[in-house]
C-alpha cells in the first residue's frame, strides 16, 4: 500500500510471529516504512540541532526554506513592566524606570478608586527623577457626558502637561498609549478615560491625543489630578512587543 | 490653604510642606490658568460665531447657510 502521510495518518499492518514473508508482504513493509520516514524527514526539514541542544520552551521553527531549528518563540502582546499602587489622598504619583529601549510603545492602565472632585487627569514625562514641567506638551481632545449631547473640547498648544482624561469621586478608568517615550524623538500619546460620576448622576467619557515639542528620552511619567487628590487604585505599565 | 499635601514617588508617600508645598500649588495654579485661558478663548469664539449666525439669519439666510458662509459647516 502507499502511505498517506502527510495528508493523513497511516495505519500500517504489523506482522505477527506466525506470518510468512509474503503476507503481509515483507517488501511492502519496508517500502511503507521507507516512504513514511522520508515523508517525516521532508516535514521536519534538514538541520543538525537535536532536541537535546534546545532549551526549555523552545520550539522547532523553519529558519530557511526546508531547514528547521530550535528557537525561542517571540512572546506576543503585552509585557508587564511595573504596577504602582496609588496611595491614600495623594496629589501626584511618579512612576520611574518603566521606559527603555526594550519597547517602542507602552500601555499605561490606570484605575483610581476615588477622588476629591471631578476634574482633569494629567500626565508629565519624567527622566532622572524629575518631571518635564516646561511648556512642551501639545494635546487636543474632548469630554462627553451621558446626560447631554454636548461635548467639551480641550486643548493646549503648548501647555506644561498632557491631559489624559477626567477623574471623579466614584472611580476612574484611564488607558494611555505612549509611543516612543525612550527614543530621542517627539513622543506622542493617545488616551481614553471613563469615570463613574454618580454624584452628578452621569458618566463622563474622554479621549485625548498629543505630542511633545522636544525629543528628550524619558524613563518614567507622573500622573496627577489638576486639583485636589486621588485616592487608591493602581497604575500599571505594559510594554507592547514590537 | 492646606498646611500639607501628599504626593507619591513610586511606592513612597511624601508629605509636602512649606516652600515645597507652595511650589507645588503654584505649579497647579499655572496649569489651571492655562486650561482656563484656552476655555475662555473657546467660549469667546463660540459667542462670536453665534452672534454672526444670528446676524446672517436676520438677513434671511437659514442657519445652515449661515454656517456654510462662516465656514463651520
Amino acid at each position: 500500500m502507499a502511505i498517506s502521510f502527510p495528508t493523513s495518518l497511516d495505519n500500517f499492518t504489523n506482522p505477527s510471529s506466525g506470518n510468512t514473508l509474503d503476507s503481509p508482504s515483507h517488501s511492502l513493509q519496508h517500502s511503507d516504512v521507507n516512504d513514511a520516514v522520508e515523508a517525516i524527514e521532508a516535514k521536519l526539514g534538514v538541520g543538525a540541532s537535536p532536541a537535546g541542544s534546545a532549551t526549555a520552551g523552545q520550539v522547532l521553527t523553519i529558519s530557511a526554506a526546508g531547514t528547521s531549528t530550535w528557537s525561542t518563540p517571540n512572546a506576543d502582546g503585552l509585557t508587564l513592566i511595573k504596577t504602582t499602587t496609588i496611595g491614600t489622598t495623594v496629589s501626584s504619583v511618579n512612576v520611574d524606570d518603566v521606559f527603555s529601549d526594550s519597547y517602542l510603545t507602552y500601555l499605561v492602565s490606570i484605575t483610581i478608586n476615588g477622588a476629591s472632585t471631578v476634574s482633569a487627569l494629567r500626565c508629565r514625562m519624567r527622566v532622572s527623577g524629575s518631571d518635564n514641567t516646561s511648556s512642551n506638551y501639545r494635546y487636543t481632545g474632548e469630554e462627553r457626558y451621558s446626560g447631554v449631547d454636548t461635548e467639551a473640547v480641550q486643548r493646549e498648544n503648548p501647555g506644561t502637561s498632557w491631559r489624559v482624561g477626567t477623574y471623579g469621586q466614584e472611580g476612574t478608568f484611564c488607558e494611555i498609549r505612549i509611543d516612543r517615550p525612550f527614543a530621542t524623538t517627539y513622543t506622542r500619546y493617545r488616551a481614553f478615560s471613563t469615570i463613574a460620576d454618580e454624584t452628578n448622576s452621569r458618566t463622563i467619557s474622554t479621549y485625548h491625543g498629543g505630542s511633545l515639542t522636544v525629543t528628550t528620552s524619558y524613563t518614567g511619567l507622573t500622573i496627577f489630578p489638576d486639583v485636589g487628590s486621588i485616592n487608591g487604585g493602581s497604575i500599571t505599565v505594559y510594554g507592547i512587543r514590537r | 490653604m492646606s498646611e500639607s499635601i501628599f504626593i507619591q514617588n513610586n511606592d513612597e508617600i511624601i508629605e509636602l510642606k512649606g516652600k515645597d508645598l507652595q511650589a507645588f500649588l503654584d505649579d497647579r495654579a499655572e496649569i489651571k490658568a492655562q486650561a482656563d485661558a484656552v476655555e475662555a478663548q473657546r467660549l469667546e469664539r463660540a459667542t462670536k460665531l453665534a452672534s454672526a449666525i444670528t446676524k446672517l439669519k436676520a438677513l434671511g439666510l437659514t442657519e445652515t447657510e449661515a454656517k456654510i458662509i462662516i465656514g463651520i459647516e
